[in-house]
């Protein structure tokens, strides 16, 4: 069977269907004898009142950054687990059907979830979510399992098979056996595809409900240029695709020699190219794809990886190994951008009417300044190990930057008071992704040090098209010319300034865009690493004189219809 | 129906004796199920049925009547 998604992450994978979903909700029916009735249910008790304990240890931690009309989202948690319907019915079920607390719980929280289904209100439809996320956790104390996917018990050669997948799942792949994924929903911008990039894993989305079909053990082929999934394939199939594999690894071969080489126009312009990180375990990658710096690092991957908030001294540790594995080259380290898409444990945020437009990023980081503080204290501190700048995401004007700069400066008066080395004179860059801030670039430029243009939400916010919806994606256009406007004018303002200007999104890594950039004056490109040798192959074979002359052209309209 | 309009009247009905029932279209929920209390998707513009039964209803039906006056406390 051949079946057609969105190409994610390319590449090409021939192996078997392991399925993520099955193998996380495996329950079994046990009968029990009369006399293991009790035991049974204090032993469900004790795995509800675990859950509660855990949803409480999780609370605490954010309670006293949230307003407490927020965290009343916690109560709704504890409330489940004291509910009658879920609980009383589960021991019900325990006594007169003298079956296993797993499979009683299980029954009776389907029974819930289905009754929540059957909801035309779209609101209560998603509370069918945390009823069945808290239903998870309960679960995962029952079989007293970590909640986790088991990532050592998958066997070689798996292509795996999810619903969705989060971007710390996708960070786990590459050491656990996993040749490529598949997922029912998902963007071609999403950060799990941005890892899965970053990662060298072919990927596949968009295939509706193909991990409802999927059958585990079954052959399949991921063909992640080209967003095909073959499931059986015959013979001939597979000896194609074996030849195309090896194709595509050459290629990548033949693209890496470039490494050594500058990113130079061939009428001798230099540009930087820097790599985008998430964890610390991608430097070696980027250097050997040759990043001359970091461009980005989102640190919030330490946060959403975890479930307890990391300190500063982790945090420290962290960025200090990822700026000395960098010397003498640059790291950029972005302050955390969570809320929207990105969800951490450790940081629960009460659900928003229109998340993308909400309190995230650095919005959330001035309601939740502690935490915010933390990281800046962590930040100047590992600024003494290596070549740091901090750039704050989100920035929509000039007093959001003055305002960060205070909160540094706060923290470098208190680390002076305590005697703890740091550099001085680190500087503090602006994400220009707001299409607010584009316009106020000049302003912006005079405050921050240097300027990165966050294209993925730029372009969102400009068009108004959310990038993980696919029957809008066609107004998410990267190539219009009033992005493209957009972009020269916060080129241009920032040079005026003599501040410089990278872009950060995944425009960088588009051969699309490259000349148009290269002739707009950008300064630096900075992409997920396996990008790198193609893009500065383009730079290395392209005039920088004729593609300004290309990007007057485009901009003026002259290519549009 | 949201979550915390639950747990407000939920919290309401723990303070009485009294059982507090709440129905729509012909199903009706004890309201010591926040959960159940959901499950009837109560939107906006709903009518829905409101029973109280025990020793102290009148007080308990007062403080319902309150609690609406107030919004639920939105």
């Amino acid at each position: 069977m051949v079946y057609k998604g969105m190409a994610l992450s390319p590449g090409i994978a021939i192996g078997r269907v392991y399925s993520l979903k099955r193998a996380a909700h495996k329950v079994h029916r046990r009968s029990i004898l009369p006399n293991e009735v009790k035991p049974e249910i204090s032993r469900f008790r004790k795995a509800v009142d675990d859950t509660r304990k855990e949803m409480i240890s999780v609370e605490d931690k954010v309670k006293k950054a949230l307003s407490s009309k927020k965290s009343s989202i916690f109560e709704g948690y504890r409330l489940f687990l004291e509910d009658k319907m879920l609980i009383n019915e589960t021991e019900t079920l325990i006594k007169d059907q003298r079956v296993n607390a797993e499979f009683a719980f299980s029954m009776q929280l389907n029974k819930i979830i289905s009754e929540f289904k059957k909801i035309k209100n779209d609101y209560l439809k998603e509370r069918a979510r945390d009823v069945s996320e808290l239903g998870r956790r309960v679960m995962s104390h029952l079989m007293d399992m970590d909640d986790k996917v088991l990532w050592g018990d998958i066997p070689p050669d798996s292509v795996l098979v999810a619903y969705n997948i989060t971007p710390s799942d996708t960070a786990h792949m590459k050491s656990n056996n996993i040749r490529a994924f598949v997922t029912d929903i998902g963007g071609k911008t999403s950060h799990t595809a941005i890892v899965a990039r970053a990662l060298e894993i072919p990927a596949v989305t968009g295939l509706r409900d193909f991990s409802v079909i999927a059958e585990p053990g079954q052959d399949i082929i991921v063909d992640g240029e080209n967003g095909i999934v073959i499931t059986d394939p015959d013979e001939e199939t597979v000896i194609n695709y074996k030849r195309e594999r090896k194709r595509y690894q050459d290629e990548q071969h033949s693209l890496q020699k470039l490494m050594d080489l500058p990113a130079v126009s061939t009428d001798g312009v230099t540009f930087g190219i820097e790599a985008n990180i998430e964890i610390a375990e991608e430097i070696a990658t980027a250097l050997a794809y040759g990043a001359e710096g970091i461009g980005l690092y989102r640190s919030e991957y330490m946060f959403i990886n975890s479930e307890a908030l990391p300190g500063e001294d982790e945090q420290y540790a962290q960025y200090k190994t990822v700026c000395e594995k960098m010397l003498p080259y640059p790291v950029i380290i972005r302050t955390i951008d969570l809320g929207a898409d990105k969800l951490s444990d450790a940081v629960k945020l009460p659900p928003e009417q229109n998340p993308m437009m909400g309190l995230r990023s650095i919005r959330l980081c001035f309601k939740i300044p502690e935490i915010f503080k933390t990281q800046i204290r962590a930040l100047l501190r590992a600024s003494e190990a290596g070549n740091l700048k901090i750039i704050i995401p989100m920035i929509t004007n000039v007093s959001e930057i003055k305002k960060v700069k205070t909160i540094i400066s706060e923290a470098k008066r208190e680390l002076e008071k305590e005697g703890v080395p740091f550099n001085g004179r680190v500087e503090v860059g602006a994400m220009i992704e707001v299409p607010a801030a584009a316009v106020a670039a000049d302003l912006i430029a005079e405050e921050a040090d240097f300027l990165s243009i966050g294209t993925n939400d730029l372009i969102q916010y400009t068009f108004a098209a959310d990038r993980m919806n696919e029957n809008v994606d066609y107004v998410y256009e990267q190539g219009n010319p009033a992005l493209m406007r957009l972009i020269k004018f916060v080129i241009d303002s920032a040079h005026k300034k003599q501040k410089s200007v990278a872009l950060c999104g995944e425009m960088a890594s588009d051969p699309a865009f490259t000349k148009i950039l290269m002739g707009m004056g950008l300064d630096t490109f900075s992409m997920s690493a396996i990008a790198i040798p193609k893009i500065k192959k383009i730079i290395r074979t392209t005039s920088a004189r004729e593609a300004q002359d290309f990007a007057d052209k485009f901009i003026a309209g002259s290519f549009s219809q | 129906m949201h979550v915390r309009t639950a747990l407000t009247i939920s919290k309401l009905s723990e303070k009485f004796e009294s059982k507090l029932f709440i129905g729509k279209d012909g199903e009706e929920i004890s309201f010591d199920s926040p959960l159940g209390l959901l499950t009837l998707g109560i939107s906006k513009g709903d009518e829905i049925s409101v029973r109280i039964q025990g020793a102290d209803s009148l007080e308990l039906a007062r403080a319902f009547d309150k609690l609406v006056e107030e919004n639920f406390g939105e």
